[in-house]
């Protein structure tokens, strides 16, 4: 188990975490040890304060008119209250065969599937409405959001299978047409593509107005590289081989994906989209807690 | 030293592959699944490096064995040109087999077969005795046992190529003979042929003295092709009252690939009459048949020939055919009878080609000499010609034929009797079912044909009546001096009485029937076995012979017999002359004796003191031209047997041919087993050496 000096937090290795079969007991154990050690969440309490006012524009519903306002002033003004606390809450897990890869016993696939069990679970206990995507080259399982969906989003998360290689473009589009409400997304996949590539492919979901958090999960040895016999490397996907003496290009390599990081990091940020790199080897609950902590700087600032 | 298969050095540039083993390998040890190659693939690989070797001694096994396999298939061997004549100890008898059947008359394999004889004998030394024998039907000395090897040479030199088929054993029995009559202490034969395998019998027990070396040299061509005329079918039928032939030729393609267009030519008298095309599949007969003709005279020529190939000999085949002569029978019925009183007789007479018999019938008690001269055969149907005994006796004996068929009416004087085996005598009744013929001697001519089950069964008649027969004793001198009885039943009843005798008389027959040949005494006429039975009997007596269309070579042909088949009388003594294809002249005088056929072609036999002249047709042995090869070394081991032919000492020969000195020394076995050794050895000790260099050996980055 990983100790990391997070006051208050108790981190469980992932890793022991995959012992527990039912995901609903490790989504519980996770949440409920997290929201003990942080004793406040930034969630509690933040649903329906009133935010500002704004003038009327034709077409407003005459309902959310602030009468004691337009008394004193002789104008029309609405009440503008922060968001409901009820929200849409999906969970969109890539199960494209790459993420298969398991170089420390979880694979970036089962690490996904513990994020979105605990983080639906979260929300389950801030009574928001949960639903579940799961997708490869195409929309595999959807779910739509319900307060009474934890239980089959659970089970849709725990019978995943990857059977497919992954493309980000396409079902992104259909999950854009989809979503009518506007609501929390959270996409959780390795994201092998071009940078401009997987921004165009979120765009028309932020574009409809979601709130999107992408956790960009790779594995340790996919960041750091750490291999050192001389091997053929197959793509997991296409099956393409390659002969790689991985001493040689190891430096290049990181340097590669560090680059590709905070390529990604600085194209999300650009569009308002909350991206979180999280490594298969730390644990659940310091993941949760890193991106929790990020969410509430953000929405301080707003 | 030289190489059998010098081609496969070609496969040299396989020393690629273990290079490019070497410097792969590492990279295909180990596979490992990567989620993506997307940034594996942006990295630019260093090729430079990549080619490095690190391991030399390694690769320069594995060029090694790739080099001594390559060895091993290109059959490497020593020649050795001066051993023959140190390997062996004291002078030698050294007989050379050479075949000069016409077989080897395929491409140059005959200048190759005269080489190699040459060399043979150039190879002896001065103290050695040769022979030369040229064997093919049949076996020659030409030069027996000489220390004079220009002689032999000479004979080599002059030797030319026969009409005959291969046949081994005469050849090798000759050998043996010269082998064992020789007092030189080492023995060798040395049999240049295309080793036919037509001409070997495995059945002919062939053993050569004991220590005789036994070399062949095979003179062979890889899958030799060749296209003869196998067979030629004339086949006579009668149109408009016309006698014509169809010519049916078989052609035969003993190549491994089909041959279109053949053009079939079929000739009579030297004019081309008809020319026919055919495709022969490889290894598959083709048969042509050519539009019928008319035989306009005896004798005619004709030549069914196909285009040239590389064995031309068997292109043509021969035949000669004269138009049909009818056999004369005369049917004498008694005084007063109608003629169709022997209509049986004369209705089964008149079916009939091979040959078709001319029937004369008349009534009477008496024949005219006259009658006698036109038949060749005279049929008594219940007549007793008492008349004419003497004049019978003589027809008889000049060979004439004789059918007396006993009936009511036929009664027979003492004067005459002694014309028939035995004495006609009281009439026999079997009221009821009858007799049948029981106790056959199938051994006769006429009953041959009966021998073979299903092949007609006389047995099925029924005799109502019959004249009974007493046979006549034989006379003793006939019996002391054991020769063959004049007479002789052919047939008796189920009770034992003669139903048909024979006897001979000078150079003809005479059989006696006991009963009628019609369904007055018997129901034989009803039968179907009652044509052929007749046919048999007239053709017995006439002593009828088909004539052949053709002769083989190597066979004989009797020009007196000849002559006389033909119609042509050959006075006493007056000899015969023959003319053989090649023009030949063969002179006999006195009585003309049996002439060996030895050319191809068309034989002319003239006869002294007679007008006419016989052509017969003479053919190759077609069996000749099958050209596939027997195994030299299943020739060689049946010499071999108890006599220990040392077959393993030839192979130092200079006569041997490249492929026997390779395949008596053998190199290429030690060569692939060193290679395959070598390669054993490496892949151990690249195994052992796998551990320390792990992720050493090459530095590429990646491998495209």
């Amino acid at each position: 188990m990983e100790q990391h000096s997070l006051p208050g937090a108790r981190f469980v290795d992932p890793k022991v975490l995959a012992r527990i079969g039912n995901l609903e007991l490790l989504a519980k154990t996770v949440v409920d040890g997290f929201i003990n050690g942080l004793h406040r969440s930034p969630y509690f309490g933040a649903s329906v304060d009133f935010a500002e006012h704004r003038g009327y524009m034709p077409g407003d519903d005459i309902r959310r008119v602030d009468w004691k306002l337009y008394a004193r002033t002789d104008r029309y003004y609405l009440k503008e209250y922060e968001a409901d606390t009820n929200a849409n809450f999906s969970v969109i897990l890539d199960i494209s065969k790459s993420m298969t890869f398991a170089s420390r016993g979880v694979s970036k696939l089962e690490y996904g599937k513990y994020v979105c069990a605990c983080l639906a679970y979260f929300a389950q206990k801030q009574r928001d409405r949960i639903g579940c995507i799961t997708f490869d080259s195409d929309i595999v399982t959807h779910i739509p959001p319900s307060a009474k969906h934890l239980e089959r989003v659970l089970h849709t998360l725990d019978r995943v299978k990857s059977e497919r290689k992954g493309d980000l473009k396409v079902p992104m589009q259909k999950m854009a047409e989809h979503f009518g409400r506007r609501g929390i997304l959270l996409i959780v996949s390795d994201l092998y593509e071009d940078p401009e590539a997987v921004i165009d492919a979120i765009k028309p979901l932020r574009f409809r107005g979601n709130d999107i958090i992408v956790f960009h999960v790779l594995d340790p040895a996919e960041i750091e590289f750490s291999f050192d016999e001389a091997s053929s490397f197959q793509d997991l996907e296409t099956g393409e081989q390659i002969p790689v003496v991985p001493s040689a290009l190891a430096e290049e390599y990181r340097r590669l994906v560090q680059e590709h990081i905070s390529a990604l990091s600085s194209r999300m940020s650009q569009n308002r989209v909350d991206y979180a790199l999280l490594n298969t080897a730390t644990p659940l609950d310091y993941a949760l807690f890193k991106y929790l902590s990020a969410r509430q700087r953000l929405s301080r600032v707003r | 030293m030289a190489f059998l298969a010098p081609l496969f050095f070609a496969a040299l540039a396989t020393f690629a592959i273990p290079v490019i083993i070497h410097l792969t390998q590492r990279e295909r040890n180990r596979v490992v699944e990567f989620p993506s190659l997307m940034f594996l693939q942006k990295i630019p690989y260093q090729s430079v490096r990549r080619r490095r070797i690190r391991d030399w001694p390694l690769l320069a096994m594995r060029l090694a064995a790739i080099l001594l396999i390559v060895l091993a298939f290109a059959r490497p061997f020593f020649k050795k040109e001066t051993v023959f004549a140190a390997s062996s100890v004291g002078p030698r008898e050294v007989v050379v087999l050479l075949d000069h059947s016409y077989s080897m008359a395929y491409g140059d394999r005959w200048d190759r077969a005269k080489a190699a004889a040459r060399r043979t004998i150039q190879a002896l030394s001065r103290s050695d005795h040769a022979t030369l024998i040229l064997f093919g039907t049949s076996a020659q000395a030409e030069v027996r046992a000489t220390a004079d090897l220009s002689r032999v040479l000479a004979a080599v030199d002059a030797a030319k190529l026969s009409a005959e088929a291969t046949r081994y054993a005469p050849g090798l029995k000759l050998a043996q003979r010269i082998l064992v009559d020789s007092t030189l202490p080492s023995r060798e034969v040395v049999m240049i042929s295309d080793f036919q395998r037509n001409g070997w019998i495995r059945d002919e027990n062939l053993r050569l003295p004991e220590g005789t070396i036994f070399t062949p040299v095979a003179v062979t061509d890889p899958a030799p092709a060749n296209l003869t005329v196998s067979s030629v079918l004339p086949q006579r039928t009668i149109f408009s009252g016309q006698e014509r032939v169809t010519v049916l030729a078989g052609i035969v393609n003993r190549g491994p690939a089909a041959v279109p267009n053949v053009q079939v030519h079929l000739e009579l008298d030297g004019r081309t009459l008809e020319t026919k095309t055919v495709v022969v599949q490889p290894n598959a007969p083709a048969s042509v048949t050519f539009q019928p003709f008319t035989l306009a005279r005896a004798f005619t020529r004709g030549t069914v020939r196909i285009g040239d190939d590389k064995l031309k000999q068997d292109n043509a085949f021969h035949f000669v055919m004269s138009p049909a002569q009818r056999l004369p029978v005369l049917v004498l019925n008694p005084p007063g009878a109608s003629r169709e009183s022997s209509l049986y007789l004369q209705k089964a007479l008149a079916i009939g080609t091979t040959p078709a018999f001319q029937v004369d019938v008349r009534a009477g008690d008496n024949l005219a000499s006259g009658d006698l001269d036109r038949h060749r055969v005279v049929i008594l149907n219940d007549a007793a010609a008492l008349s004419s005994g003497e004049a019978l006796k003589r027809f008889v004996s000049s060979g004439g034929g004789l059918l007396v068929i006993l009936g009511e009416h036929a009664v027979w004087g003492t004067d005459s009797n002694d014309l028939l085996p035995g004495v006609p005598a009281n009439v026999v009744d079997r009221p009821g079912r009858g007799g049948s013929l029981a106790e056959l001697d199938y051994s006769h001519p006429i009953l041959e044909l009966f021998k073979v089950p299903r092949s007609g069964n006389l047995s099925t008649a029924r005799f109502f009546r019959y004249r009974s027969i007493a046979m006549k004793p034989e006379p003793a001198a006939v019996k002391t001096a054991k020769q063959a009885p004049a007479q002789r039943v052919i047939a008796r009843f189920d009770d034992g009485a003669v139903a048909m005798a024979e006897r001979t008389l000078g150079s003809g027959h005479v059989i006696l029937w006991s009963s009628t040949l019609d369904n007055y005494w018997n129901d034989l006429a009803l039968k179907p076995v009652y044509l052929p039975f007749v046919h048999e009997i007239v053709r017995h007596l006439a002593t009828y012979e088909e004539p052949a269309n053709w002769f083989t070579i190597g066979g004989v042909a009797d020009p007196g017999h000849l002559l006389q088949a033909a119609g042509f009388g050959l006075q006493a003594g007056a000899g015969a002359m023959v003319l053989t294809p090649s023009g030949k002249r063969v002179e006999q005088s006195g009585a003309p004796t049996p002439v060996q056929l030895e050319e191809q072609g068309f034989y002319e036999i003239h006869g002294r003191g007679t007008q006419g002249t016989v052509t017969i047709a003479s053919n190759l042995d077609t069996a000749e031209s099958d050209l596939s090869s027997l195994d030299t070394q299943e020739l060689t081991a049946a010499l071999a047997g108890r006599a220990g032919t040392n077959g393993a000492l030839a192979s130092d020969t200079p006569v041997m041919t490249p492929e026997d000195q390779e395949r008596r020394q053998n190199f290429w076995w030690y060569l692939l087993l060193a290679g395959i050794v070598l390669l054993g050895l490496e892949t151990a000790i690249s195994n052992r050496m796998k551990g320390p260099i792990e992720g050493t050996v090459i530095k590429p980055m990646v491998l495209e």
